[in-house]
């Protein structure tokens, strides 16, 4: 390494050349695929504000509206959380063995630029749980925490996949999905950690003002949702996740991320909806429609900042680490 | 018995490497040469040692699940099927109570440990093995055991001070 | 980019075996002589206070009601803590491929088995009747009736019994590779039979490292969540009943977080001062201390966000009752607790952020001797001054501990440091075969990183 002189006038950069050879996003398709998602995340946005707003006053059309509103725009963000914690998790272990999949990490989560911990808690109370004051758990800021992060390992996995699926990130091989299996394993593990511990106190406790937020969630048609969601957001994923064969087969670990962000999905209906429907789960439309003005839109602004940058960094000084990865 | 009508058993041959590096290659010649009752012996374990020995990893890892059926047996009255969440913590504690028993008298059986005497004691520079040396031997239970050319080819190798090892009485 | 060396000045393997290993064969040094009768003196003191204690009775400690839990579930709770960061270093940190654990991993892994020793006595001691502590055991021989299962005291039993079996499972089979360094380098024939005893007649050999491996991944494997678990537990004590300051989910992680910060902040306090005694300043180097620092701020940054959870909670739930009982921590009479735990907890650490503070000896010690003394003054605050004032105010009552609370403490932490003197005196304190394997000549596949072509240029002006 040739020695600057230091005290010069002119500053002088001492530039590393890359390691490996850069990847840029470049498909020929996507200013249609841009094009489509933008028409039906704004025709979805549109359709679900006029229904609102064209409705007579006093219907129920309106509260749906809100509630779908709120429902799917925690689900997205929550994820897009997740996505920030892993890449504060990354550089603050000064890790090696992500540097390939980083890059995919910080695109998403760069759509999402709010503090981290503080959002999260105040966003859990003030966005929530406020439809029922009443209720407060402390816990609840790292309950809605720990279902973000795992639903964020299984985006960041199913967008590096698709990726590679693609034909870009050659250098992505089992031993990074293993390792990121394993993320979400430990993810889902700390959700049902953090769930269960919530539920047993509120439960033991037997305390009106805490319990009246589970028995909500598990009378009449709920409690179908409610026991399912136990199911399939730990006890099968855990199970799938556990051997090390399933988190090295990429195509495995894409259907449990999947089946992660799904269940993601349950879990934030069952928070919410309860409150408008406190008999029992309803099908709305409304629902589907938000998801899609939301995630369209969302969608669009990740495609295309991922063709702004090369997929991975490739002057990184600890790359090799993460390309000479071995479990 | 005369002392010099007592023959002592061959227990094999070994032999000493220079570093890690040149005990993995070494390892993988006498993997290839087709050996199978031999081992290499280190300060630490050394990391794909097992695919240079054509080994498989542990079977420990199986044995594990079935300690898991115990604490269904032990766990106390269970009065109403809805007080689960009260009987999760202990249920949890006894799970891992009887996997870490598992896994603690597991590896000490599957080593046949504790053997307080073994032929390799005898061998005064062995007592480095758990300093710095890193050592490779053969024993005589091998088909492909011939104590010429087993020595010879340990030579060949890398190996130094290659000796020949009998049984203690 | 290199990462920092795991041992400084390219010391070779035999440097290091006789470094570490030179430790138990030497004669103790004149300071641990003296250290040792100290430590002792106040163990045996404690002895002696809890045997008065048993004799007497429990009102020979100052409990009264409302306190009936004050210093002796105290120190259970901060002892069964401290306990905690032995096994996140062995276990956790092994599962998360952190190397830099090999240095410290076995003096942590002893300071767990010896604080959950001590914390064991205070449970036994604090029921009075000591001679009916059987009753806790799973078998319905006390009028044919089971303990109950549903009680967390009793998930307390299986859970602080499960903890230290593994805990002691998994430091011994880290030792036995070790023991068999000094059995072999031992030269008194007492030596050689005992440490030979204790090594079991461990070889080195290839296929037993195998099972050897095996075994302690499926021990970190299971300690990860028996660690999180027994503090968990520990917690549901408090917070499965509903006294105002004890009733709070968050309890469980917020427990475990304070429990590997403290356990931290005593793990820094005893291997910098063994590292000076013993000049391992090689082997533990600041690189160490500086990444054990850096958790110590994240975990005292996660139990800060507790406080301020459960305070704001407090405001934001209608529970009047909630609300006074934060006021009172820190503006009632035992302000100085709330806030001798606010400021050792959560302030102090943060000194970490600087990268100054992390590698001067003084600010580290400083900060873990704050940890310590903050993570008591936290147990003392969330057991004994949520109870003094509860519900009813005609049953609120001040707590004064005696001399019997005080040197019954005291005892264990001279127990505590006994027990660690001996372990330093006779066993290696430092997993020998975990730091060598980590060397770089320890890899097979040892490279040399690909040099990169450097190329400076002068910026000019735009």
């Amino acid at each position: 390494m040739k020695v600057i002189k230091p005290f010069s006038l002119k500053p002088t950069v001492l530039v590393q050349e890359p390691i490996l050879k850069a990847e840029w996003f470049r498909e020929r398709n996507l200013s249609r695929v841009l094009l489509l998602l933008l028409g039906v995340g704004v025709a979805s946005l549109l359709a679900a504000l006029s229904s609102g707003f064209l409705a007579p006053p006093g219907s129920e059309l309106r509260r749906q509206l809100a509630f779908s509103c709120l429902f799917a725009f925690i689900y997205f963000f929550t994820i897009l959380i997740g996505c920030l914690f892993w890449i504060i998790v990354h550089h603050s272990t000064d890790s090696g063995w992500g540097i390939l999949v980083r890059r995919q990490m910080e695109n998403l989560a760069a759509l999402c630029i709010v503090l981290f911990a503080v959002c999260t808690t105040l966003a859990s109370f003030d966005w929530i749980s406020s439809p029922d004051y009443r209720w407060g758990s402390t816990m609840w800021g790292v309950y809605i925490f720990s279902g973000a992060a795992g639903a964020g390992i299984a985006m960041i996995i199913l967008v590096v996949q698709g990726l590679k699926n693609a034909g870009y990130l050659l250098r992505v091989n089992q031993e990074h999905y293993q390792i990121m299996g394993k993320l979400l394993l430990t993810f889902t593990i700390f959700w049902a950690y953090i769930g269960f511990a919530q539920y047993m106190l509120i439960w033991y406790g037997n305390i009106p003002e805490e319990t009246d937020w589970f028995l909500k969630r598990n009378i009449e048609s709920w409690n179908v949702l409610s026991t399912a969601l136990v199911v399939g957001r730990f006890f099968i994923p855990f199970l799938c996740l556990l051997f090390q064969f399933t988190k090295r087969d990429p195509k495995f670990l894409g259907f449990i991320s999947y089946w992660v962000l799904g269940f993601h999905l349950l879990d934030i209906y069952v928070i919410i909806l309860p409150f408008l429907h406190p008999a029992g789960f309803q099908i709305r439309a409304l629902n589907v429609l938000c998801l899609f003005a939301i995630g369209c839109p969302l969608a669009v602004l990740f495609l295309r900042g991922l063709s702004q940058v090369s997929l991975f960094p490739p002057r990184d000084p600890r790359l090799l680490e993460s390309v000479r990865l071995s479990n | 018995m005369s002392a010099a009508a007592v023959k002592k058993r061959t227990f094999g041959v070994i032999a000493e490497f220079g570093s890690a590096a040149e005990l993995y290659r070494a390892a993988e010649r006498v993997r290839d040469q087709g050996y199978r009752f031999w081992d290499a012996h280190s300060p630490f374990p050394i990391h794909g040692l097992n695919e240079a020995m054509g080994l498989k990893k542990s079977h420990l890892l199986e044995y594990i699940p079935t300690s898991f059926l115990f604490p269904l047996i032990v766990r106390g009255k269970p009065v109403d099927f809805f007080t689960v969440p009260a009987f999760f913590p202990i249920m949890f504690e006894l799970t891992i109570l009887f996997a870490g028993f598992t896994a603690f008298f597991g590896v000490f059986v599957m080593n046949r440990l504790p053997r307080l005497h073994h032929p390799l004691f005898d061998h005064a520079p062995f007592a480095r093995v758990t300093d710095h040396a890193v050592f490779i031997v053969i024993e005589s239970g091998d088909p492909k055991f011939a104590e010429a050319g087993t020595s010879e080819f340990l030579e060949e190798i890398g190996g130094r001070g290659v000796t020949v090892l009998y049984e203690s009485d | 980019m290199p990462r920092p060396a795991m041992v400084e000045n390219n010391r070779s393997m035999h440097w290091i075996t006789n470094l570490l290993a030179g430790i138990p064969e030497r004669k103790a040094p004149l300071w641990w002589w003296v250290a040792i009768a100290v430590t002792g003196s106040f163990a045996t003191f404690g002895v002696f206070c809890i045997i008065y204690l048993l004799w007497t009775g429990v009102g020979v400690w100052g409990n009264n009601l409302p306190m009936a839990w004050a210093w002796g579930i105290t120190n259970f709770v901060f002892w069964i803590g401290i306990g905690h960061a032995g096994t996140l270093i062995s276990a956790i940190l092994f599962l998360c491929r952190q190397k830099w654990r090999t240095a410290v991993n076995r003096s942590a892994e002893a300071m767990t088995l010896f604080a959950v020793m001590c914390a064991a006595i205070f449970p036994a001691i604090q029921v009075g009747r000591i001679w009916m502590i059987w009753f806790v055991a799973p078998v319905p021989v006390p009028n044919w009736i089971w303990p109950n299962f549903r009680s967390p005291l009793l998930w307390d039993v299986f859970a602080v019994s499960t903890y230290f079996t593994v805990s002691f499972f998994f430091w011994y089979l880290g030792l036995v590779p070790d023991v068999a360094t000094v059995r072999d380098r031992a030269r008194g024939r007492v030596a050689k039979f005992c440490y030979g005893l204790l090594a079991l007649g461990w070889r080195g050999g290839h296929r037993q490292w195998r099972h050897y491996e095996m075994s302690y991944l499926i021990l970190a494997g299971i300690s990860t969540p028996l660690v999180l678990s027994v503090h968990s537990t520990v917690s549901f004590d408090f917070a499965t009943s509903l006294i105002p300051g004890w009733h709070t989910t968050i309890f469980p992680p917020y427990f475990v977080a304070g429990a590997i910060f403290g356990g931290f902040a005593m793990v820094l306090t005893l291997l910098i001062s063994s590292r000076a005694l013993f000049k391992l300043h090689d082997v533990i180097t600041w690189n160490h201390i500086d990444v054990m620092c850096k958790i110590t701020l994240l975990t005292g940054s996660m139990v800060g966000y507790s406080y301020c959870m459960e305070f704001f909670v407090a405001y934001y739930g209608a529970d009047p009752f909630g609300r006074y009982i934060f006021l009172n921590r820190y503006f009632g009479p035992y302000w100085w607790v709330g806030y001798g735990m606010f400021i050792g907890n959560v302030l102090m650490p943060q000194l970490f952020w600087v990268r100054a503070f992390r590698r001067n000896v003084w600010t580290v010690y400083l900060v873990a001797m704050c940890a310590n003394a903050g993570m008591w003054f936290e147990r003392f605050a969330i057991i004994a001054v949520s109870l003094h004032r509860d519900f009813l105010p005609s049953s609120w009552q001040m707590y004064y501990p005696t001399w019997v609370d005080i040197f019954t403490f005291a005892g264990t932490i001279g127990l505590f440091l006994t027990l660690f003197l001996l372990f330093i005196r006779f066993l290696p304190t430092v997993a020998m075969s975990e730091v060598k394997s980590v060397l770089p000549e320890a890899d097979p596949h040892h490279y040399e990183p690909l040099p990169a072509k450097i190329v400076a240029m002068e910026e000019t002006q735009a």
